[in-house]
């Protein structure tokens, strides 16, 4: 007897699609700020809603591994081959806050909390990476407070639009809490 | 636990992450401030890798109409460009009236593939109008240095320059950030006019020699010196690194830029 998939080929579907989105909108959309984690407004959307809709762990990373490995292959900075790593973090992070918060995303402060920490996350694999591949610390390291505000804030706020929209998605009845169909 | 309560602990584990972050910041600041020593002001480093090649490839370098690169008068050959900022500016005129002098720049590369060659773009004090080196005929300077690594992979993240006679260029940095979303400093270089702005610069190998020179080498150390012998202040002085071949990933290029004052 053939064993049901964990996710259904639906939610497979949602998932890379929000994957997608995610990478498309770190590569499309510059905003000129140039404040460190500026783009974690936009690119937490994706991972949150896309995670809100499916409610099932695991959701967040699918969409982090499908976005990250675009960026890895896609990418153009030079470590972009490494973008998979920061990617997933934050797909995982996301998960584990749903997971703690019961999947409430549609809460401003639970957004918050997600997008701030996954945009952290993020921040703390980048310099991970950086730091592992020899690039001397005093380069990257110095500013890396101010950095970890700005990550925060900016993840924080793209988490609290993103609960915006997961329950205006609920209220309109597009998509139901713990009613997405999954008869792949 | 009730919601609440979750929602306070969870902004409370960001906090905590955003402490541990300052604390990093100030130690490794601590540690920066006291490795560069205060007893030699006027000592300037820099350090550029592969990913300060951020123009080309391409067989010109800035001024206003395209010159070469490379030894001769033409353009040719796929080059890729870096610019650092040198922290020290030559100074020309009446030695009575100011401290004149030149700016010593020591280099050491490391696992140099093909070609380097180096070019110097003054940014007049004020409104930045810029001279460089001049490439061709008389009174011609420049400094090659040649190297025997293999080539690594092209840049992907490099792009040419647009021709024009105003470039937005992007510097090499001490302090990069790790962060994507922070562009490098770009700094304007533009140029009055053809044939202007090519004889204030100089390379020499030789301060005495204050017209320059074109030198070729194959020792990954060395200095040369950057001479004014122009009536303008010149405010900002930045060197161009260009490379012939992409460079591999252990390649570093380590500057050490000094002022020296002119004999009397």
């Amino acid at each position: 007897m053939k064993r049901p998939s964990y996710f259904s080929l639906y939610e497979i579907a949602l998932l890379s699609l929000f994957g997608a989105l995610a990478f498309v909108i770190r590569m499309a959309i510059k905003i000129p700020l140039h404040i460190p984690g500026n783009s974690g407004i936009l690119w937490v959307l994706p991972v949150i809603v896309g995670a809100a809709l499916v409610r099932k762990p695991g959701a967040g990373t699918y969409i982090g591994i499908v976005s990250g490995l675009l960026a890895s292959f896609f990418g153009l900075e030079a470590l972009h081959v490494f973008d998979i790593f920061k990617y997933t973090a934050m797909g995982v992070t996301v998960d584990i806050v749903s997971i703690a918060f019961g999947y409430r995303l549609d809460h401003p402060a639970v957004g918050f909390v997600a997008g701030a920490a996954g945009n952290l996350v993020k921040m703390v694999v980048n310099y991970a990476v950086h730091l592992l591949l020899g690039v001397q610390g005093t380069f990257i390291l110095i500013g890396i407070g101010v950095s970890s505000v700005t990550h925060l804030v900016f993840g924080g706020l793209g988490g609290i639009l993103a609960a915006l929209i997961i329950g205006r998605l609920y209220r309109a009845g597009v998509v139901h809490q713990g009613d997405v169909p999954d008869d792949g | 636990m009730e919601f609440g309560r979750r929602v306070v602990l969870a902004v409370g584990v960001l906090v905590v992450v955003v402490a541990v972050s300052f604390l990093v910041d100030t130690a490794v600041r601590g540690a920066y401030l006291q490795n560069n020593d205060p007893a030699v002001p006027l000592l300037h480093t820099a350090t550029a890798d592969r990913e300060d090649f951020r123009h080309g490839p391409q067989s010109w370098r800035p001024y206003a109409t395209p010159i070469a690169i490379g030894p001769g008068d033409l353009p040719s050959g796929d080059w890729y460009l870096a610019f650092v900022e040198l922290g020290a500016v030559p100074v020309s005129g009446n030695p009575v009236l100011s401290r004149t002098g030149s700016v010593r720049v020591d280099y050491r590369f490391t696992d140099l593939a093909g070609t380097a060659s180096f070019s110097v773009y003054g940014l007049r004090a004020g409104d930045g109008r810029t001279w460089t080196n001049r490439q061709s005929g008389y009174g011609t300077s420049g400094y090659y240095v040649s190297g025997t690594a293999a080539p690594g992979e092209p840049p992907r993240w490099a792009s040419p320059l647009p021709q024009g006679d105003r470039y937005t260029v992007e510097t090499a940095e001490p302090l990069r950030s790790a962060d994507d979303d922070v562009v490098r400093d770009t700094r304007m270089f533009w140029f009055d006019r053809a044939g202007s702005g090519l004889d204030a610069l100089h390379i020499t190998a030789d301060p005495a020699a204050r017209a320059g020179q074109v030198t070729e080498t194959a020792e990954p150390e060395g200095s040369f010196y950057v001479t004014h012998t122009g009536g303008n202040v010149i405010g900002d002085l930045f060197l161009m690194i260009a490379v012939d071949r992409p460079q591999p990933e252990s390649f570093e290029l380590r500057l050490e830029s000094t002022f020296v004052e002119d004999r009397r």
